[in-house]
């Protein structure tokens, strides 16, 4: 491949599911390609191994030779926190805070997360964490067949394609996938809570009363919903005013949202 | 009202804010880099000048050294070398670091001397000195130009010598 070449390969990662979209730069942008890839459940091992497996597969096939990779992890992988906006604390203190914080939360099981905070403007912000081992496995895979561009929690990916839309009104960010739903509340454009839960996503209705008799706030409101599973359940109107996310754009929903 | 803050929660990549000094850096080297790389070329031509003056210098005094060794028509050789002799000398006493001697050219009646000069007082001074000396009575500065294409513009002169003295 010529060293000028600016193609770019996206990946959303699942546990179930390898999705990935291929995109060319030649004078504007081109859709090259995409696909989704059915994973099997590792037999042993780590959750991600069918998922690293695949991947170095398709690195390996010309037709999917890339200059860069952009990857999207699946809530399945990466744990979530909001925490409050530490003003006078410089980035490394905060995500050391961040860690902390996922150790009270997981244990001991949170020794071995990398941890990242969002640098925002807001009240609160967002912090992430990923297992270390998925992250040296994403960068092994990658040596010598593409440049990692880019791991991202595909949250991150999803709000920031969507963000725009979502402006600074209440309501609830759902990005629903096979097995996981992840819900984030937003309120006067800051974050109010992020919560992950191993539920099916016909689920989602019952998911949203529960988390709203817990938070005491009546249920209903906005309600962008991101629904990778294609089997999400949307929650009675009129209570809720429910806007799907990517419709009819299987790139985007392919890649959580980086295409 | 502006949209909410963009998330940064990659494991990758910088967050953007951390990615500037390393951009004011590059730019910084890549002036760096320019700037030594002018240096360095006007140091080269230095030396390429100061290595062409060298060469005229030595030519001019393996001239001299050889028009001293010929056998001269007239006076006996050792009157000649010691004449030779007291020319050098003359000129090594009035030399400093403001004078670089390029030609000697003697004749029967007059001696010229071209040189290079930092600027015109050293050249006026070096005349002068070689005046005092019996072997360049009557040493006058008779011609000079400033160098301009050379970036220290020097004062290149000929100073003219004759008279009881004049070398053989």
């Amino acid at each position: 491949m010529s060293p000028l070449s600016r193609e770019r390969l996206l990946v959303g990662l699942a546990p179930e599911r390898l999705g990935a979209v291929r995109l060319g730069f030649w004078r504007r942008r081109q859709h090259l390609g995409e696909q989704a890839l059915a994973l099997a459940p590792p037999a042993a091992g780590a959750p991600w191994a069918s998922g690293i497996e695949t991947l170095e597969l398709l690195l390996d096939d010309p037709a999917w030779r890339s200059r860069t990779l952009s990857v999207a992890l699946s809530s399945h992988y990466v744990r979530y926190a909001v925490l409050p906006r530490g003003r006078h604390l410089a980035l490394p203190e905060q995500t050391e805070l961040a860690q902390v914080v996922f150790r009270k939360l997981f244990g001991e099981l949170a020794s071995d997360w990398e941890c990242r905070i969002s640098p925002g403007d807001g009240e609160t912000t967002v912090a992430s964490a990923v297992p270390t081992a998925l992250l040296d496995a994403l960068r092994a895979a990658c040596q010598g067949r593409v440049t990692l561009h880019s791991v991202q929690p595909g949250l991150m990916s999803i709000f920031n394609r969507v963000r725009a839309g979502i402006g600074r009104h209440d309501g609830t960010l759902a990005v629903v996938e096979a097995g996981r739903i992840t819900l984030a509340a937003l309120a006067a454009g800051a974050w109010q809570t992020v919560t992950s839960r191993a539920w099916e996503p016909e689920a989602l209705p019952a998911l949203l009363a529960e988390l709203g008799e817990l938070s005491a706030r009546p249920a209903g409101g906005r309600l962008w919903l991101c629904d990778l599973s294609g089997r999400a359940a949307a929650p009675a109107a009129p209570a809720w005013q429910v806007e799907r996310l990517f419709a009819g754009q299987r790139a985007g929903l392919l890649s959580w949202g980086l295409a | 009202m502006a949209d909410m803050a963009a998330l940064h929660l990659d494991y990758q990549r910088p967050p953007p804010g951390r990615q500037l000094p390393g951009i004011v850096l590059l730019a910084a080297s890549l002036a760096l880099c320019a700037a030594l790389l002018q240096q360095s070329a006007g140091l080269a031509r230095d030396t390429e000048i100061a290595e062409a003056r060298l060469a005229e210098v030595r030519r001019a005094a393996a001239a001299a050294r050889q028009s001293a060794a010929s056998p001269a028509p007239a006076p006996p050789a050792s009157a000649s070398a010691a004449r030779w002799e007291a020319l050098f000398v003359a000129l090594e006493g009035a030399a400093d670091e403001t004078v670089t001697l390029l030609a000697l050219a003697p004749g029967e009646r007059e001696t010229v001397l071209t040189g290079e000069a930092r600027d015109l007082p050293a050249a006026l001074d070096y005349a002068q000195r070689l005046q005092a000396a019996p072997a360049f009575a009557g040493a006058h500065l008779a011609k000079y130009e400033v160098v301009r294409e050379h970036p220290r513009q020097p004062v290149r002169f000929t100073v003219l010598a004759g008279g009881r003295e004049s070398p053989p």
